[in-house]
């Protein structure tokens, strides 16, 4: 899925749904300026603004720590990452 | 940042072209000169005979002088140059010439050490220098973004100029400014450069924010976000097309400018939010003036939620009102909105405004569609947000006002509601007064008729009842005066005085029976009705009254015709008691939709009160009457007159014609 179709079909929505429509819209815009100032790829961008929703005070309150970090991995997760920012872990080599 | 080859360049040349860079090779030279004299043979050889050693030594030490002149003189790099190229110059006799070779080694160690130390604290001082040089440009990046800062407080502008300087001293070719609008619930795109053209379609949205910082035009970049005391103001982004390593001094560089930029925002924003409250304020005022000017409540309550809606941005408003007969809400008041509403009730209770009528107290839908007290042609009619207040005072609901989002969803903030609830209590203000207003109108009408009553009956019994008994006893006394037989002749004097009483008497009963009611307004209508009146005045009181009639004449409803008739009545009964006048014409108009009675005269005058409330102070309660009545038929009253100018009536009354000709 690319980063727009991501945030306008499921995360938007979802915030929305979840915190209403003036502070689901808040969350979004403020974590378009993270997106804004993050630097880097599209991912990478998009990573910021998935973390800046998810570190919001509001998303944990609502959610807890545990369900705002299980919701930003399964948002990153819709995006795969670009082939140059692929970390491989546990690898041997020899 | 720019470049730093042609900085490193031009140094260069400034090094090479300098005196002391040839000051320094001449002490080189000279050293070279006294260090291997004896080999050379062209100088006299000073101290010969005196020890080699101590001589040389001396001469070694000499050498720190040209390395130490070319590290503070021509900078610390320069003064590596001519370090390596001293120990270059004492290194032969070390090694092949001099009789102690262990000590000089030691002394040309000790002074290339002597001589990094030198260039050393040279280095120190010319790194504190370009340390002040970078601060100084700093400063006068961070003056000039200033300046353009404290130049306006129209945000656009402002932002768009401190761009401009940001790129001016960053020397990068392309930039965004987005702020946070004030509910952070959008971007807008308050500046721009260097973008390519057609990529920047709209001036808010996120996507557009999202798209733009990505674009190729802005490969290399920085981006800094706009805060003020801690708050999110938006974000600047500058870049360039082609690969740019950023330093640290440029991402410093532009947080600092960055934060400027917050803090002018937020001034800006301030500034715009203090004069919007004025304009608030100004447009609350000009409503509260309009609700104690106006007492037509359609005319009020059509301005009530214009300006409701303006105060908020919102797309249209609505006015929703408990019809407490029908037990139903209808939506009289729309403006932007589909007129088929006009025809929409709902029952009470129901709805949004029947919500927020049961409760009194406001409501914000975001998402009305998916409301589930919505009314479907509201839906349908493309309502897509809404706050509702109530319209109340006191303890009563009157209904609701409602403001609407059409083209997109939104919300509504706390300052919105208050701002709204203002407005909807003038507006209950409004519908009170305009209330009272018809009720007093309604009792008005009331009297007037009733008076109207008690005159026709009053007219009729003397016109039927005394009027004929005046006749009778008149045919009576005729009778008694022709019988010559039965009739003393000492009565017939005093018989004929009685038989001209009564008929005086007679002529006074009828022309007060002609004033409470005349028979000709009902049988005739208006028109001949005033030329009887304008006939009497010119006959009885010598008042030379003439009539006008322009227009196609036409007959009225008998209440407009009343109203005419009584207006004139009383204008031309003040021409005969007070005014004195020796000419009076009336003029009857008869025009689109509008009649116009004109009585003027050539009489004394007077002086016509500011107020139509101190008419009834001065005592002029005819002229009340006639404005009364003006007002009761929808029309409206004119009086001019100055003292020894006469005086003018006018009197204009909206009807319909019954008839075309009379």
């Amino acid at each position: 899925m690319d980063v727009e179709t991501a945030i306008e079909t499921e995360i938007g929505p979802l915030l929305i749904d979840t915190f209403g429509l003036s502070v689901g819209r808040c969350l979004v815009t403020l974590a378009t300026l993270s997106y804004i100032t993050a630097g880097g790829g599209e991912t990478q961008r998009y990573r910021a603004f998935v973390d800046s929703i998810c570190s919001d005070e509001r998303v944990v309150r609502k959610w807890g720590a545990n369900g705002a970090a299980r919701q930003a991995k399964e948002w990153k997760d819709l995006v795969p990452l670009e082939p140059e920012t692929v970390v491989l872990v546990g690898q041997h080599f020899s | 940042m720019p470049s730093t080859s042609t900085p490193s360049l031009s140094r260069l040349q400034r090094i090479i072209f300098s005196p002391s860079l040839w000051l320094v090779i001449a002490m080189l030279l000279s050293g070279v000169l006294l260090h291997y004299s004896a080999q050379l043979r062209t100088l006299p050889v000073p101290g010969q005979g005196e020890s080699q050693l101590t001589r040389h030594s001396t001469e070694r030490v000499l050498l720190i002088l040209p390395i130490g002149y070319a590290a503070f003189a021509l900078g610390p790099g320069v003064g590596l140059v001519v370090l390596i190229v001293a120990f270059f110059i004492m290194l032969p006799r070390v090694l092949f010439l001099s009789p102690s070779p262990a000590d000089a080694l030691t002394e040309t160690i000790a002074v290339t050490l002597v001589g990094g130390l030198t260039i050393w604290l040279a280095w120190i001082r010319r790194a504190q220098e370009v340390l002040r040089e970078k601060a100084t440009v700093r400063l006068q990046a961070i003056n000039a973004v200033s300046a353009v800062l404290t130049g306006s407080l129209e945000l656009r502008r402002m932002l768009g100029e401190a761009l401009n300087a940001v790129l001016e001293v960053t020397g990068l070719e392309a930039g965004v400014i987005f702020v946070l609008d004030e509910k952070d619930a959008d971007l807008a795109l308050a500046a721009h450069r260097g973008l390519p053209p057609g990529l920047v379609t709209d001036q808010r949205g996120l996507r557009l924010a999202r798209t733009l910082v990505t674009d190729q035009a802005l490969t290399s970049q920085i981006a800094v976000p706009l805060k003020s005391k801690g708050r999110l103001q938006g974000a600047i982004v500058v870049g360039s097309s082609t690969a740019h390593r950023s330093l640290e001094e440029e991402t410093d560089l532009l947080t600092a400018i960055a934060s400027e930029i917050g803090v002018a925002t937020e001034n800006a924003r301030l500034h715009w939010n203090v004069t919007r409250q004025l304009e608030r304020e100004r447009r609350l005022s000009e409503l509260s003036e309009g609700i104690t000017s106006e007492l037509e409540l359609d005319r009020v309550l059509s301005k009530v939620v214009q300006i409701a809606e303006g105060l908020v941005d919102a797309d249209a408003g609505v006015i929703a009102l408990l019809d407490k007969r029908r037990d139903v809400i209808r939506y009289p008041y729309l403006h932007r909105l589909t007129e088929n509403l006009l025809q929409v009730t709902v029952a009470r209770g129901e709805g949004c405004a029947g919500q927020v009528i049961a409760s009194g107290e406001a409501t914000i839908i975001e998402d009305y569609a998916a409301y589930p007290g919505r009314v479907q042609e509201f839906v349908d009619g493309g309502v897509k947000s809404l706050l509702a207040v109530p319209i109340v005072t006191g303890d009563r609901v009157f209904g609701a006002l409602g403001v609407i989002a059409l083209k997109d969803k939104r919300s509504f903030s706390d300052r919105d509601v208050t701002v709204v609830s203002g407005v909807a209590r003038q507006a209950a203000v409004a519908i009170e007064n305009a209330r009272l207003y018809e009720s007093m109108r309604s009792y008005a009408k009331q009297i007037l008729t009733a008076q109207e009553v008690e005159r026709k009956r009053m007219a009729r019994e003397l016109h039927d009842d005394t009027a004929q008994a005046l006749v009778a006893l008149s045919r009576q006394l005729d009778a008694l005066l022709s019988d010559d037989d039965h009739t003393p002749g000492s009565l017939r004097p005093r018989m004929e005085e009685l038989r001209q009483l009564t008929a005086q008497i007679s002529r006074d009963v009828r022309r007060f029976s002609q004033d409470l009611r005349p028979s000709t307004l009902d049988d005739l209508g208006l028109l001949p009705t005033l030329e009887g009146l304008c006939s009497r005045l010119s006959e009885e009181d010598d008042v030379r009254a003439l009539l006008e009639v322009v227009g196609d004449r036409c007959r009225l409803t008998p209440e407009i015709e009343l109203v005419l008739f009584r207006i004139a009545q009383e204008a031309l009964n003040n021409v005969r008691k007070h005014s004195g006048a020796t000419e009076v014409l009336t003029r009857v108009e008869f025009t689109d939709g509008v009649v116009r009675i004109t009585v003027s005269d050539n009489g004394r005058g007077f002086t016509v009160p500011d107020r139509p409330g101190e008419l009834v102070d001065t005592g002029k309660l005819g002229l009340t009457g006639m404005l009364e009545r003006a007002h009761l038929a929808g029309g409206t009253l004119t009086v001019r007159s100055q003292p020894g100018e006469g005086t003018t009536v006018i009197a204009e009354i909206p009807v319909e014609c019954r008839q075309e000709r009379v």
